[in-house]
């Protein structure tokens, strides 16, 4: 694996160049023989590799590959997760579901290319075209998370925006649970969901499934999210980039969800809040009413104020802008 | 079977508000049953072990006078009667917002009179984003739903009834 990661940063620090195998042989010192396996490794993880004799070998720019090479070799703690990385499918979190159901452990992750039935929140459909999002689901037992279960999205919210941060440098917000957006786009969803054992009162297992607009679509967004939808990057997909991402936001996840660090991601939650001091209009159930966000409390939950003044802390239901 | 001991039963019967008795020897058949005064319409039918002996012995009933005595119980009595009954409620297991679907046109994950079996979806609560499934923990039939679709509810608070 190091002599893999070693290849691919080389490769990837110089996209669209020519690197020859005698001198990445000499660099990490290992025989060429060695270089040329890894190589082959990395093209048959998906890499657009090609090698020219007299030349070398080179990535070719302008493709982003997604691959469970491509992501353990950034992952901090690779062990901790098990990929099963799909072309397309209807829907990540409802095949993680079915595996929970039949026992998966946790760190067991499902990444797809593209879904046909991506789901967000109480089924309405989340736009999962091909070879420009990320769409995956992390499996979670009640073992692998020392933090109350409710703040679970709040943290894949923290984790999301600073792994977007981290590999691409840009700046994102939260829109309170568990939304990023950037300009005030959304490219970014969450959903997340568990099952309660009624016996113990406790929650089985979670489901935290990241669906991320990373480049535009091939065609562009469908009418309905045409003026709220945006995207992380703008330019040509970059060479690893969605692995490189999928790899930060589980890096960041086990670095926020750590007790020691809950109050850093609060702290974080907070001030990446877009609402503060916004007016929205509160959704609880059926009931809904007008407000002003004044801030999250450290419990990330959201505090409004109505019109009478009256302030509520919501931990349910949800805020729209109002625009 | 004696008159005193046919007397006491239906003392019994009227201490737990239960209308109807049917009984069997000691190979047991038993049939109970409650028919709740008029202002609670909720019907609760309650079948409980029937195994053996076709011998059969009827005790006499007193309709008015148990749907009236069943007016007067008070709620732990009833709670009694409801677990000697083996009704499950099934309770909130956390404060949020209860959805009775996956979605606002999605079809009720549950109805009243339906049968579910243990593992199945009852109904969703959220909060803060987290889509909390509760699953049934019993086989057997939706008696009641006692919140509606997009209720706050508290935590313990009684969802639905299954029996």
């Amino acid at each position: 694996m190091d002599i893999l990661k070693s290849v691919l940063t080389a490769l990837e620090n110089h996209t669209g160049e020519w690197i020859s195998g005698g001198k990445l042989a000499d660099q990490f010192d290992v025989s060429r023989n060695t270089i040329w396996r890894a190589m082959n490794n990395l093209i048959a993880a998906g890499y657009p590799i090609e090698s020219v004799t007299g030349r070398g070998y080179r990535l070719s720019s302008g493709k982003d590959v997604l691959s469970e090479t491509g992501i353990k070799l950034n992952l901090k703690r690779p062990d901790a997760y098990e990929f099963d990385c799909r072309g397309t499918v209807d829907s990540t979190n409802r095949i993680l579901k079915e595996l929970a159901r039949d026992g998966a452990p946790s760190g067991t992750v499902i990444v797809a290319d593209s879904q046909l039935k991506g789901r967000g929140r109480f089924g309405r459909t989340f736009h999962s075209p091909p070879g420009t999002g990320i769409y995956f689901s992390f499996l979670l037992r009640p073992e692998a998370y020392h933090v109350p279960v409710n703040i679970l999205p709040a943290i894949a919210a923290v984790a999301t925006s600073e792994g977007i941060r981290e590999v691409f440098g840009i700046k994102n917000g939260i829109k309170w649970v568990n939304d990023i957006y950037i300009d005030d786009r959304k490219v970014a969803g969450i959903l997340t969901e568990a099952e309660i054992d009624l016996e113990t009162g406790s929650q089985a297992y979670v489901v935290v499934g990241i669906g991320i607009n990373v480049y535009a679509p091939l065609q562009s967004f469908p009418e309905e999210i045409k003026n709220i939808a945006g995207t992380v990057l703008d330019g040509e997909p970059r060479p690893n980039g969605r692995n490189r991402l999928i790899a930060a936001i589980l890096n960041k996840w086990d670095y926020y969800s750590a007790v020691e660090n809950i109050d850093e991601c609060s702290r974080l939650f907070r001030e990446r809040s877009i609402l503060k001091g916004r007016d929205v209009q509160v959704t609880i159930g059926r009931t809904t009413y007008p407000a002003s966000v004044i801030d999250c409390d450290d419990k990330f939950q959201l505090i409004v104020e109505q019109i009478d003044g009256t302030r509520q802390i919501l931990s349910c239901g949800e805020v729209t802008l109002s625009l | 079977m004696d008159i005193e001991k046919v007397k006491s039963l239906m003392q019994e019967m009227t201490r737990c508000g239960l209308s109807e008795l049917e009984w069997e020897g000691e190979g047991v058949k038993l049939k109970l049953k409650r028919e709740t005064a008029a202002a609670d319409r909720d019907f609760i039918p309650m079948t409980t072990s029937v195994t053996g002996d076709p011998s059969m012995s009827t005790v006499g009933q007193d309709h008015a006078a148990s749907n009236q005595k069943a007016a007067e119980l008070n709620g732990a009595a009833k709670d009694e009667l409801i677990d000697e009954a083996s009704i499950t409620v099934v309770k909130s297991p956390v404060i949020g917002v209860f959805y009775a679907a996956a979605s606002p046109e999605a079809k009720p994950y549950i109805e009243v009179g339906q049968k579910v079996k243990k593992g199945d979806v009852l109904c969703i609560i959220e909060a803060m984003k987290l889509m909390n499934e509760v699953l049934s923990e019993v086989d057997g039939e939706i008696l009641k739903i006692l919140v509606s679709d997009g209720e706050k509810v508290e935590y313990g608070q009684p969802l639905i009834k299954i029996g």
